[in-house]
């Protein structure tokens, strides 16, 4: 009988134990006051461009182990979509510093217009994230400020450039989605690494016609691109 | 005899107890999803509005095979010489 009672007293003993001092989870928590935070991993896992340092671009971002531009733009379109957020662009690969985090995050706001199929869906809403309106109504506006001008148009001239950039871009997605469709993954590589090129000879570019000229030479790598695609898709 | 088993009694509740506690408890500072964490009861009260269908986002129109082709820069040019 004794034997039995003292086996009570255990069980409410470890009743009493266990009721104060609650479950625990796989995660850390501390208590404050009677009251139990949680400590949540952070799921973001996904590295910041900017937060790159030099020298640590191989450990960031991928396909960086590739030497050759065209080798890391072939393991770039064969990433999957949320895993390019993580690949240097080739553009932003020629710069340093601020100007590499200014260019990473002009990229890094593009992604977030690719969610639309059309051109023109695309293109407002790269305007919007690049905080640029009706390109003659910001001249206007830049004009009128007189002898203070040069600031608001170099400005107004970065966006358009940016702009500009954005649409040999939606070349690049565009011919990504054509591989979907059976174009072969070779001349996509080949256009993609073309138009990255005339994104740096954009960049080169000192005047408007040199500008208006690169944009003409991309469009015609663009046409070239078609009649070929459309050939291996058996289109007309 | 009869204060063990009392004892046992008080035991065995407190230990049904304890572990009832366990299982409800959910650690403050985690938000759940919304329309989650609701007992039938909260729900039932809320009425219409869990039965209003949620927000959808924006549908993306559908690309035409034109638009798919087309190189979309015909006003490029125009606007290099609006911002130069």
């Amino acid at each position: 009988m004794r034997a039995f009672a003292v086996v009570a007293l255990l069980v409410l003993a470890a009743a009493v134990v266990y009721g104060a001092s609650g479950p625990s989870g796989g995660s850390s928590s501390s208590s404050s006051g009677g009251s139990t935070t949680t400590v949540i991993p952070n799921p973001n896992i996904n590295a910041s461009p900017q937060s790159v340092q030099p020298g640590s671009v191989k450990s960031v971002y991928k396909c960086s182990e590739f030497t050759s531009r065209k080798e890391r733009i072939r393991c770039r379109i064969n990433l999957d979509e949320e895993n390019e957020y993580n690949y240097l662009p080739e553009e932003c690969r020629q710069q340093s510093g601020a100007a590499r985090g200014n260019c990473t995050a002009n990229y890094k706001k593009a992604q977030k217009c690719w969610v639309f199929k059309s051109d023109r869906e695309r293109f407002d809403c790269a305007m919007r994230e690049f905080a640029l309106g009706n390109i003659a109504d910001e001249r206007a506006e830049c004009e009128a400020l007189g002898d203070n001008k040069s600031a608001c148009i170099r400005e107004l001239r970065s966006k358009a450039d940016t702009y500009v950039k954005f649409k040999f871009y939606n070349l690049e997605e565009k011919a990504q989605r054509l591989k979907g469709k059976g174009v072969s993954e070779d001349l996509v590589v080949n256009l993609v690494a073309s138009i990255e090129e005339k994104k740096l000879a954009y960049n080169s570019a000192r005047t408007k016609e040199e500008k208006k000229a690169v944009v003409a030479e991309v469009r015609s790598l663009w046409k070239a691109f078609v009649a070929e695609a459309k050939l291996q898709l058996g289109e007309k | 005899m009869r204060n063990a088993l009392f004892l046992f009694v008080v035991g065995v509740l407190l230990l049904i107890a304890g572990c009832g506690k366990a299982q409800v408890q959910q650690p403050e500072g985690q938000q759940l999803p919304a329309g989650q964490g609701q007992s039938s009861s909260d729900q039932a009260q809320s009425g219409t509005a869990a039965q209003e269908a949620p927000a959808q986002p924006e549908q993306p129109s559908r690309e035409s095979d034109s638009d798919l082709y087309s190189d979309g820069m015909d006003d490029s040019a125009a606007e290099i010489d609006l911002a130069y």
